[in-house]
């Protein structure tokens, strides 16, 4: 066997050969591989034959294992509480007047697992209207409009799930089906907020903001989706599209409004003027109402940006990093940041 | 590279370190990552191993559904490239067991005839065709260990996850097999640098 040294040497050059660069180039590189250029010509020999190919569609292998792993997931969950709902079978355990409620008990049980597994489940799949009464109950119990438009909010962001689990998931041929009907309801649902977050002039700073939140990604999610699905399902997804940007559009205004007025009063508690205020304009850069110039006003994040003087940032950037949940840069992290 | 302590871990191997861990968590997006980059290895190796595509299609799937089930239940994956292709190694064994013929890999990669498939379809030169035809005088592991590293593009750790070896005994066989081939083509004068 070679020494350490060489077998380093040996690694090194063998993989900028297989990367196909020549013997020689790894000599220029590494001097010191002079002494084993005859085993690298064998090594560039081999790196220069074919190489086995796979003729195997990454996409429908993936369909295969995320369908899989989804109802893997919600088994597990079902699992979990059937589990729990077992318990008390062992009837003998209890006394005999205690064994109906124990019933009730168990059927309580079965009924929220199934409820529970509903939720991963997607348009056409067998417990999806279940996922859907659940829905219409939450609805329901909302005690006052503003947990009703939170709750659509969810509801919402569902719907942008399901889209996407759909076209992750399902076979082509069920994906043509369901697909476009989701990203329908989807819009619906983001009409539905935008009125109620309107009638309520705008003056819950939280609800806004989950708002801002809910678009930046329907942004994100749709323009993605708009480069999967078919022809016929894309002007479904345009229309979403559009949707999630007057939402968001109307949504960082009266943001912007409402921190303008925060800003104003701190200002004129503190004994000063703003002059913006003076002008009839606003002092906030970032947060103007945009009224009056169709070609200034801001409908996307791109737009904030570039009037914030970044014309190389773009709304994808900031919206889309790769971990998700390790970076949640937004609209909204933009406006607290500026 | 995780094979030897001399090597440190490269920003490839730190992602990869990281999406591991995340899935274990339960990140399927983390998943569907590492999906992305060892399905072509993956599906290479199974479809190179079973005829039928959609039988591999099937066998691929099933093979990161495991990975996917082992990460939700063990802690102690510590290289995602090794686990995979243990999984990998083993459903195609399992695959011929079930089919009844034979169950040794050794066996399986030799029935493949990689050289008829490459050398008649393929329009190669006559140096080309000499110098696959000298891999015969290898023996049946460091063949082995040639085909999976040149023609089916793997990594030391992840041939030795297939061939039940270390990745230090993979290293050892390749140099051998290497050092064999250039005594067999300078024997031959069919060497040419």
């Amino acid at each position: 066997m070679r020494d350490e040294k060489t077998e380093i040497l040996f690694e090194q050059c063998l993989t900028l050969l297989r990367l196909g660069r020549s013997v020689a180039e790894c000599i220029k590189i590494y001097p010191q591989a002079k002494k084993i250029a005859d085993e690298l010509a064998i090594i560039s020999r081999l790196s220069s034959l074919p190489k086995r190919t796979s003729a195997l569609d990454s996409q429908v292998v993936w369909k295969k294992i995320a369908r899989k792993i989804s109802l893997s997931a919600s088994a597990a969950n079902g699992r979990q509480i059937f589990g729990h709902a077992q318990i008390p079978i062992l009837q003998f355990a209890f006394p005999k007047g205690l064994f109906g409620l124990v019933t009730i008990v168990t059927l309580a049980g079965l009924l929220n697992s199934t409820a529970v597994a509903a939720q991963n489940s997607l348009p056409g799949q067998t417990l999806y209207p279940v996922k859907r009464t659940v829905e219409r109950i939450e609805l329901t119990l909302a005690v006052d409009e503003v947990k009703k438009t939170e709750v659509k909010i969810k509801h919402a962001e569902k719907r942008l799930t399901e889209a996407q689990g759909i076209v992750e998931q399902l076979p082509p041929e069920k994906e043509e089906q369901v697909i476009g009907k989701t990203i329908g309801e989807l819009k619906n649902t983001t009409e539905e907020v935008a009125k109620r977050v309107a009638s309520r002039s705008t003056d819950n700073k939280e609800l806004l903001e989950k708002v801002v939140k809910l678009t930046d990604k329907q942004e994100a999610v749709l323009t993605d989706l708009g480069n999967q699905v078919s022809d016929d399902a894309k002007q479904a997804v345009t229309e979403a599209l559009d949707t999630a940007l007057e939402t968001k559009s109307a949504a960082v205004k009266s943001l912007a409004e409402l921190a303008d007025g925060t800003k104003n009063g701190e200002a004129a508690s503190d004994g000063q003027t703003p002059d913006a205020t003076a002008n009839g304009t606003s002092t906030s850069p970032i947060l103007e109402p945009q009224t009056a110039d169709p070609q200034t006003t801001p409908t996307s994040t791109t737009n904030r940006l570039k009037k914030l003087g970044d014309p190389n940032a773009t709304s994808t950037e900031i919206i889309t990093p790769l971990f998700p949940q390790a970076t949640q840069t937004t609209t909204l992290d933009i406006i607290e940041l500026k | 590279m995780s094979e030897t302590s001399h090597y440190s871990p490269n920003k490839k191997e730190k992602d990869i370190g990281a999406l591991t861990t995340a899935a274990a968590a339960g990140d399927q997006r983390a998943f569907e990552l590492l999906y992305k980059e060892f399905f072509p290895k993956v599906s290479r190796f199974v479809t190179w191993r079973v005829n039928d595509r959609e039988t591999a299609e099937d066998l691929v799937a099933e093979v990161f559904l495991k990975g996917w089930e082992s990460l939700q239940e063990s802690n102690e994956i510590s290289s995602f490239a090794s686990w995979i292709f243990t999984i990998a190694r083993n459903r195609v064994i399992d695959y011929y067991r079930t089919k009844k013929t034979f169950a040794d890999l050794y066996e399986l990669e030799n029935s493949i005839e990689y050289e008829d498939n490459v050398i008649n379809s393929i329009d190669l030169d006559i140096a080309s065709k000499q110098f696959l035809n000298a891999l015969e005088i290898l023996s049946g592991d460091q063949q082995e260990v040639l085909r999976l590293k040149f023609f089916d593009d793997l990594e030391n750790e992840e041939i030795a996850a297939i061939m039940d070896k270390t990745p230090g005994t993979v290293r050892v066989i390749q140099h051998r097999a290497i050092v064999a081939l250039k005594k067999h083509l300078n024997e031959n004068q069919l060497f040419k640098k």
